[in-house]
């Protein structure tokens, strides 16, 4: 059984379709990417899993647990988290107080170490503790963001395009800090317009292309399609 | 047509600028309480709650009504001090309750339907507007269009003189005990689990829901702490117009507290404050230049204007998100 089961995904924004039979299994401890040009559906996928959106028909289940008419905020506490598109950072709040936003859904226990390990993994985050949130640069709002989703310690982490208008340096970091969070046992979703990089990580990546999936396999599979290596990694 | 409608006298104001500064703290105090419920809400739903001054005289009238069956009347009691500041409590605990109260059911009718089908920015302000409205006719329809009758509390005993201007107790009373419930939400909003949740509504409604904040139950929470800061404020209103309570009652103070909000910056906290306290003292001023306390309302609908073309996000600025509060 898949940790993350959708299955036959269906979201209209009013009358119009966004997604449809969109169905993906995510697995324990994999890295499973969705790659898509603009509006193909990805961050609308996304956003259903995590219950910000309501789906219209299909399922979401979650170990076992249909979770697709829990609200969103339940779906964290069940271990669910998701970066969003554009980081979401609290612009009024510090580093520190957006870190402890990431434990809101922990309910009694002492997050210590999840503090260790975000500051262990974004050493930069500790130098910038006080900073406000709104202040820092898109590449430190990016670490800030997949900060603090681990702080709520989920199974599965949904990141929505994390390299989305960063410098190539700060990509690359990123890119590297996922495949460490996966080696750390989190299991990962991932939304990427980036393909070339998204799919090097990827155990296995799927296409979606106007709401629907067009194309499932492995992420070396994807990488040596040809075309997708002409729509996707620009031939 | 008679020439003197309006005249300037600042010599007045100069003979009792101490005494007027004084009161106009004391009001402009009542003013902030019931600001903060308006920037609170406009921070978590970019609302403003019309219906906010009849939450507020909802709690004046649970005031007048409870204190007369106590027996207090037009003239002061005579009661040992003790006794008085209990009844005076639960009096301020019974308008709390029915404030938050009338401000939770506002929430449920006017605007969590709204929100639910996704409705337009300005479906929520003709429903607020709405609101408003049928509330004030429900009093007007309940209690008819004249005040109720007066109840003092205590007679206001000089404390101490400041610049050879006396201080009395009532304006001591409700100046400390207002400051003293705006520095508590001010710590609430920053340092409680709530607050951080409010906080977050504030900033980033979809981002706080996925860091598990439950965004209806924090709206609620929002409205009733602006209702129980409203049904303390009626409190003191009454305790400063003890015949001030009327349908209209809420409409005239409400108006004067939402200036209060925008001036100091709608949304911000520590802006409801200062906005109420400058509200108070630019009114009472106006009046006293002007030799009549009609002119208040004149001057302060004045600045209000000014500050929108000037500063439009008021003194301390902006809102919950983007000022730090």
């Amino acid at each position: 059984m898949a940790l993350l089961e959708i299955k036959d995904l269906e979201v209209r924004y009013g009358r119009i379709k966004a997604v449809e039979e969109i169905s993906v299994d995510v697995d324990a401890s994999e890295i499973v990417v969705l790659i898509g040009a603009n509006g193909a559906g990805k961050t609308t996928t996304m956003r259903a899993v995590s219950g910000l959106l309501a789906a219209r028909t299909g399922s979401i289940t979650f170990k076992g647990e249909d979770v697709t008419r829990l609200k969103g905020h339940q779906r964290v506490r069940k271990g669910i988290s998701l970066v969003p598109e554009g980081r979401g950072i609290f612009p009024g709040m510090t580093v520190r107080e957006n870190l402890d936003m990431g434990t809101y859904a922990l309910q009694g226990k002492n997050p210590e170490s999840e503090y260790d390990r975000v500051f262990e993994l974004f050493p930069r985050l500790k130098e910038r503790e006080k900073q406000m949130g709104g202040t820092m640069s898109g590449g430190e709002q990016q670490m800030l963001a997949i900060g603090r989703a681990l702080m709520a310690n989920p199974e599965v982490l949904l990141l929505d395009e994390p390299s989305m208008g960063l410098a190539p340096q700060f990509i690359r970091q990123i890119f590297a800090i996922i495949r460490e969070i996966n080696a750390q046992g989190t299991t990962v979703l991932l939304v990427e317009q980036n393909a070339n990089q998204a799919l090097a990580i990827a155990d296995r990546a799927c296409v979606l292309e106007a709401g629907r999936l067009t194309k499932t396999g492995t992420g070396r599979e994807l990488l040596e399609d040809s075309t997708i290596r002409d729509v996707y990694l620009g031939g | 047509m008679s020439s003197d409608w309006i005249s300037f006298d600042f010599g007045a104001l100069i003979d009792s600028f101490w005494a007027t500064t004084f009161d106009g703290l004391t009001l402009g105090a009542i003013y902030a309480l019931v600001a903060l419920g308006y920037t609170l809400v406009y921070g978590v739903l970019n609302l403003i709650n019309f219906a906010h001054s009849e939450v507020f005289i909802a709690g004046a009238f649970a005031v007048v009504f409870f204190l007369s069956a106590l027996g207090f009347g037009p003239s002061a009691p005579t009661l040992p001090i003790g006794m008085l500041i209990l009844d005076l409590v639960l009096a301020g605990i019974i308008a709390m309750v029915v404030s938050g109260g009338t401000a939770v059911l506002v929430e449920r009718i006017a605007y969590k339907p709204l929100r639910n089908r996704g409705a337009s920015r300005l479906a929520f302000l003709i429903s607020a507007i709405g609101m408003s409205f049928v509330l004030q006719y429900i009093f007007y329809e309940w209690r008819g269009a004249t005040a109720e009758p007066a109840v003092t509390m205590f007679r206001p005993k000089p404390i101490f003189e400041v610049f050879g201007s006396i201080i009395d107790s009532q304006q001591l009373t409700i100046f400390i005990a207002a400051v003293v419930m705006m520095v508590c939400v001010d710590q609430i909003v920053q340092r409680t689990k709530l607050g951080r949740g409010i906080r977050a509504v504030a900033q980033d409604p979809d981002t706080a829901t996925l860091m598990g904040v439950n965004k209806e139950r924090i709206i609620v929470a929002t409205f009733a702490i602006g209702g129980f800061l409203a049904g303390a404020a009626a409190l003191f209103y009454v305790m400063r117009v003890p015949s001030g309570v009327f349908y209209m009652g809420g409409f005239i103070l409400g108006i004067k507290a939402f200036t209060a909000a925008v001036l100091g910056g709608i949304g911000n906290v520590r802006g409801a404050l200062l906005g109420g306290l400058l509200v108070g003292l630019i009114g009472n001023y106006g009046a006293t230049i002007l030799g009549d306390s009609q002119w208040t309302d004149v001057v302060i609908f004045i600045v209000l204007i000014l500050v929108l073309m000037i500063r439009p996000n008021g003194i301390l600025g902006s809102n919950l998100g983007e000022a730090r509060v």
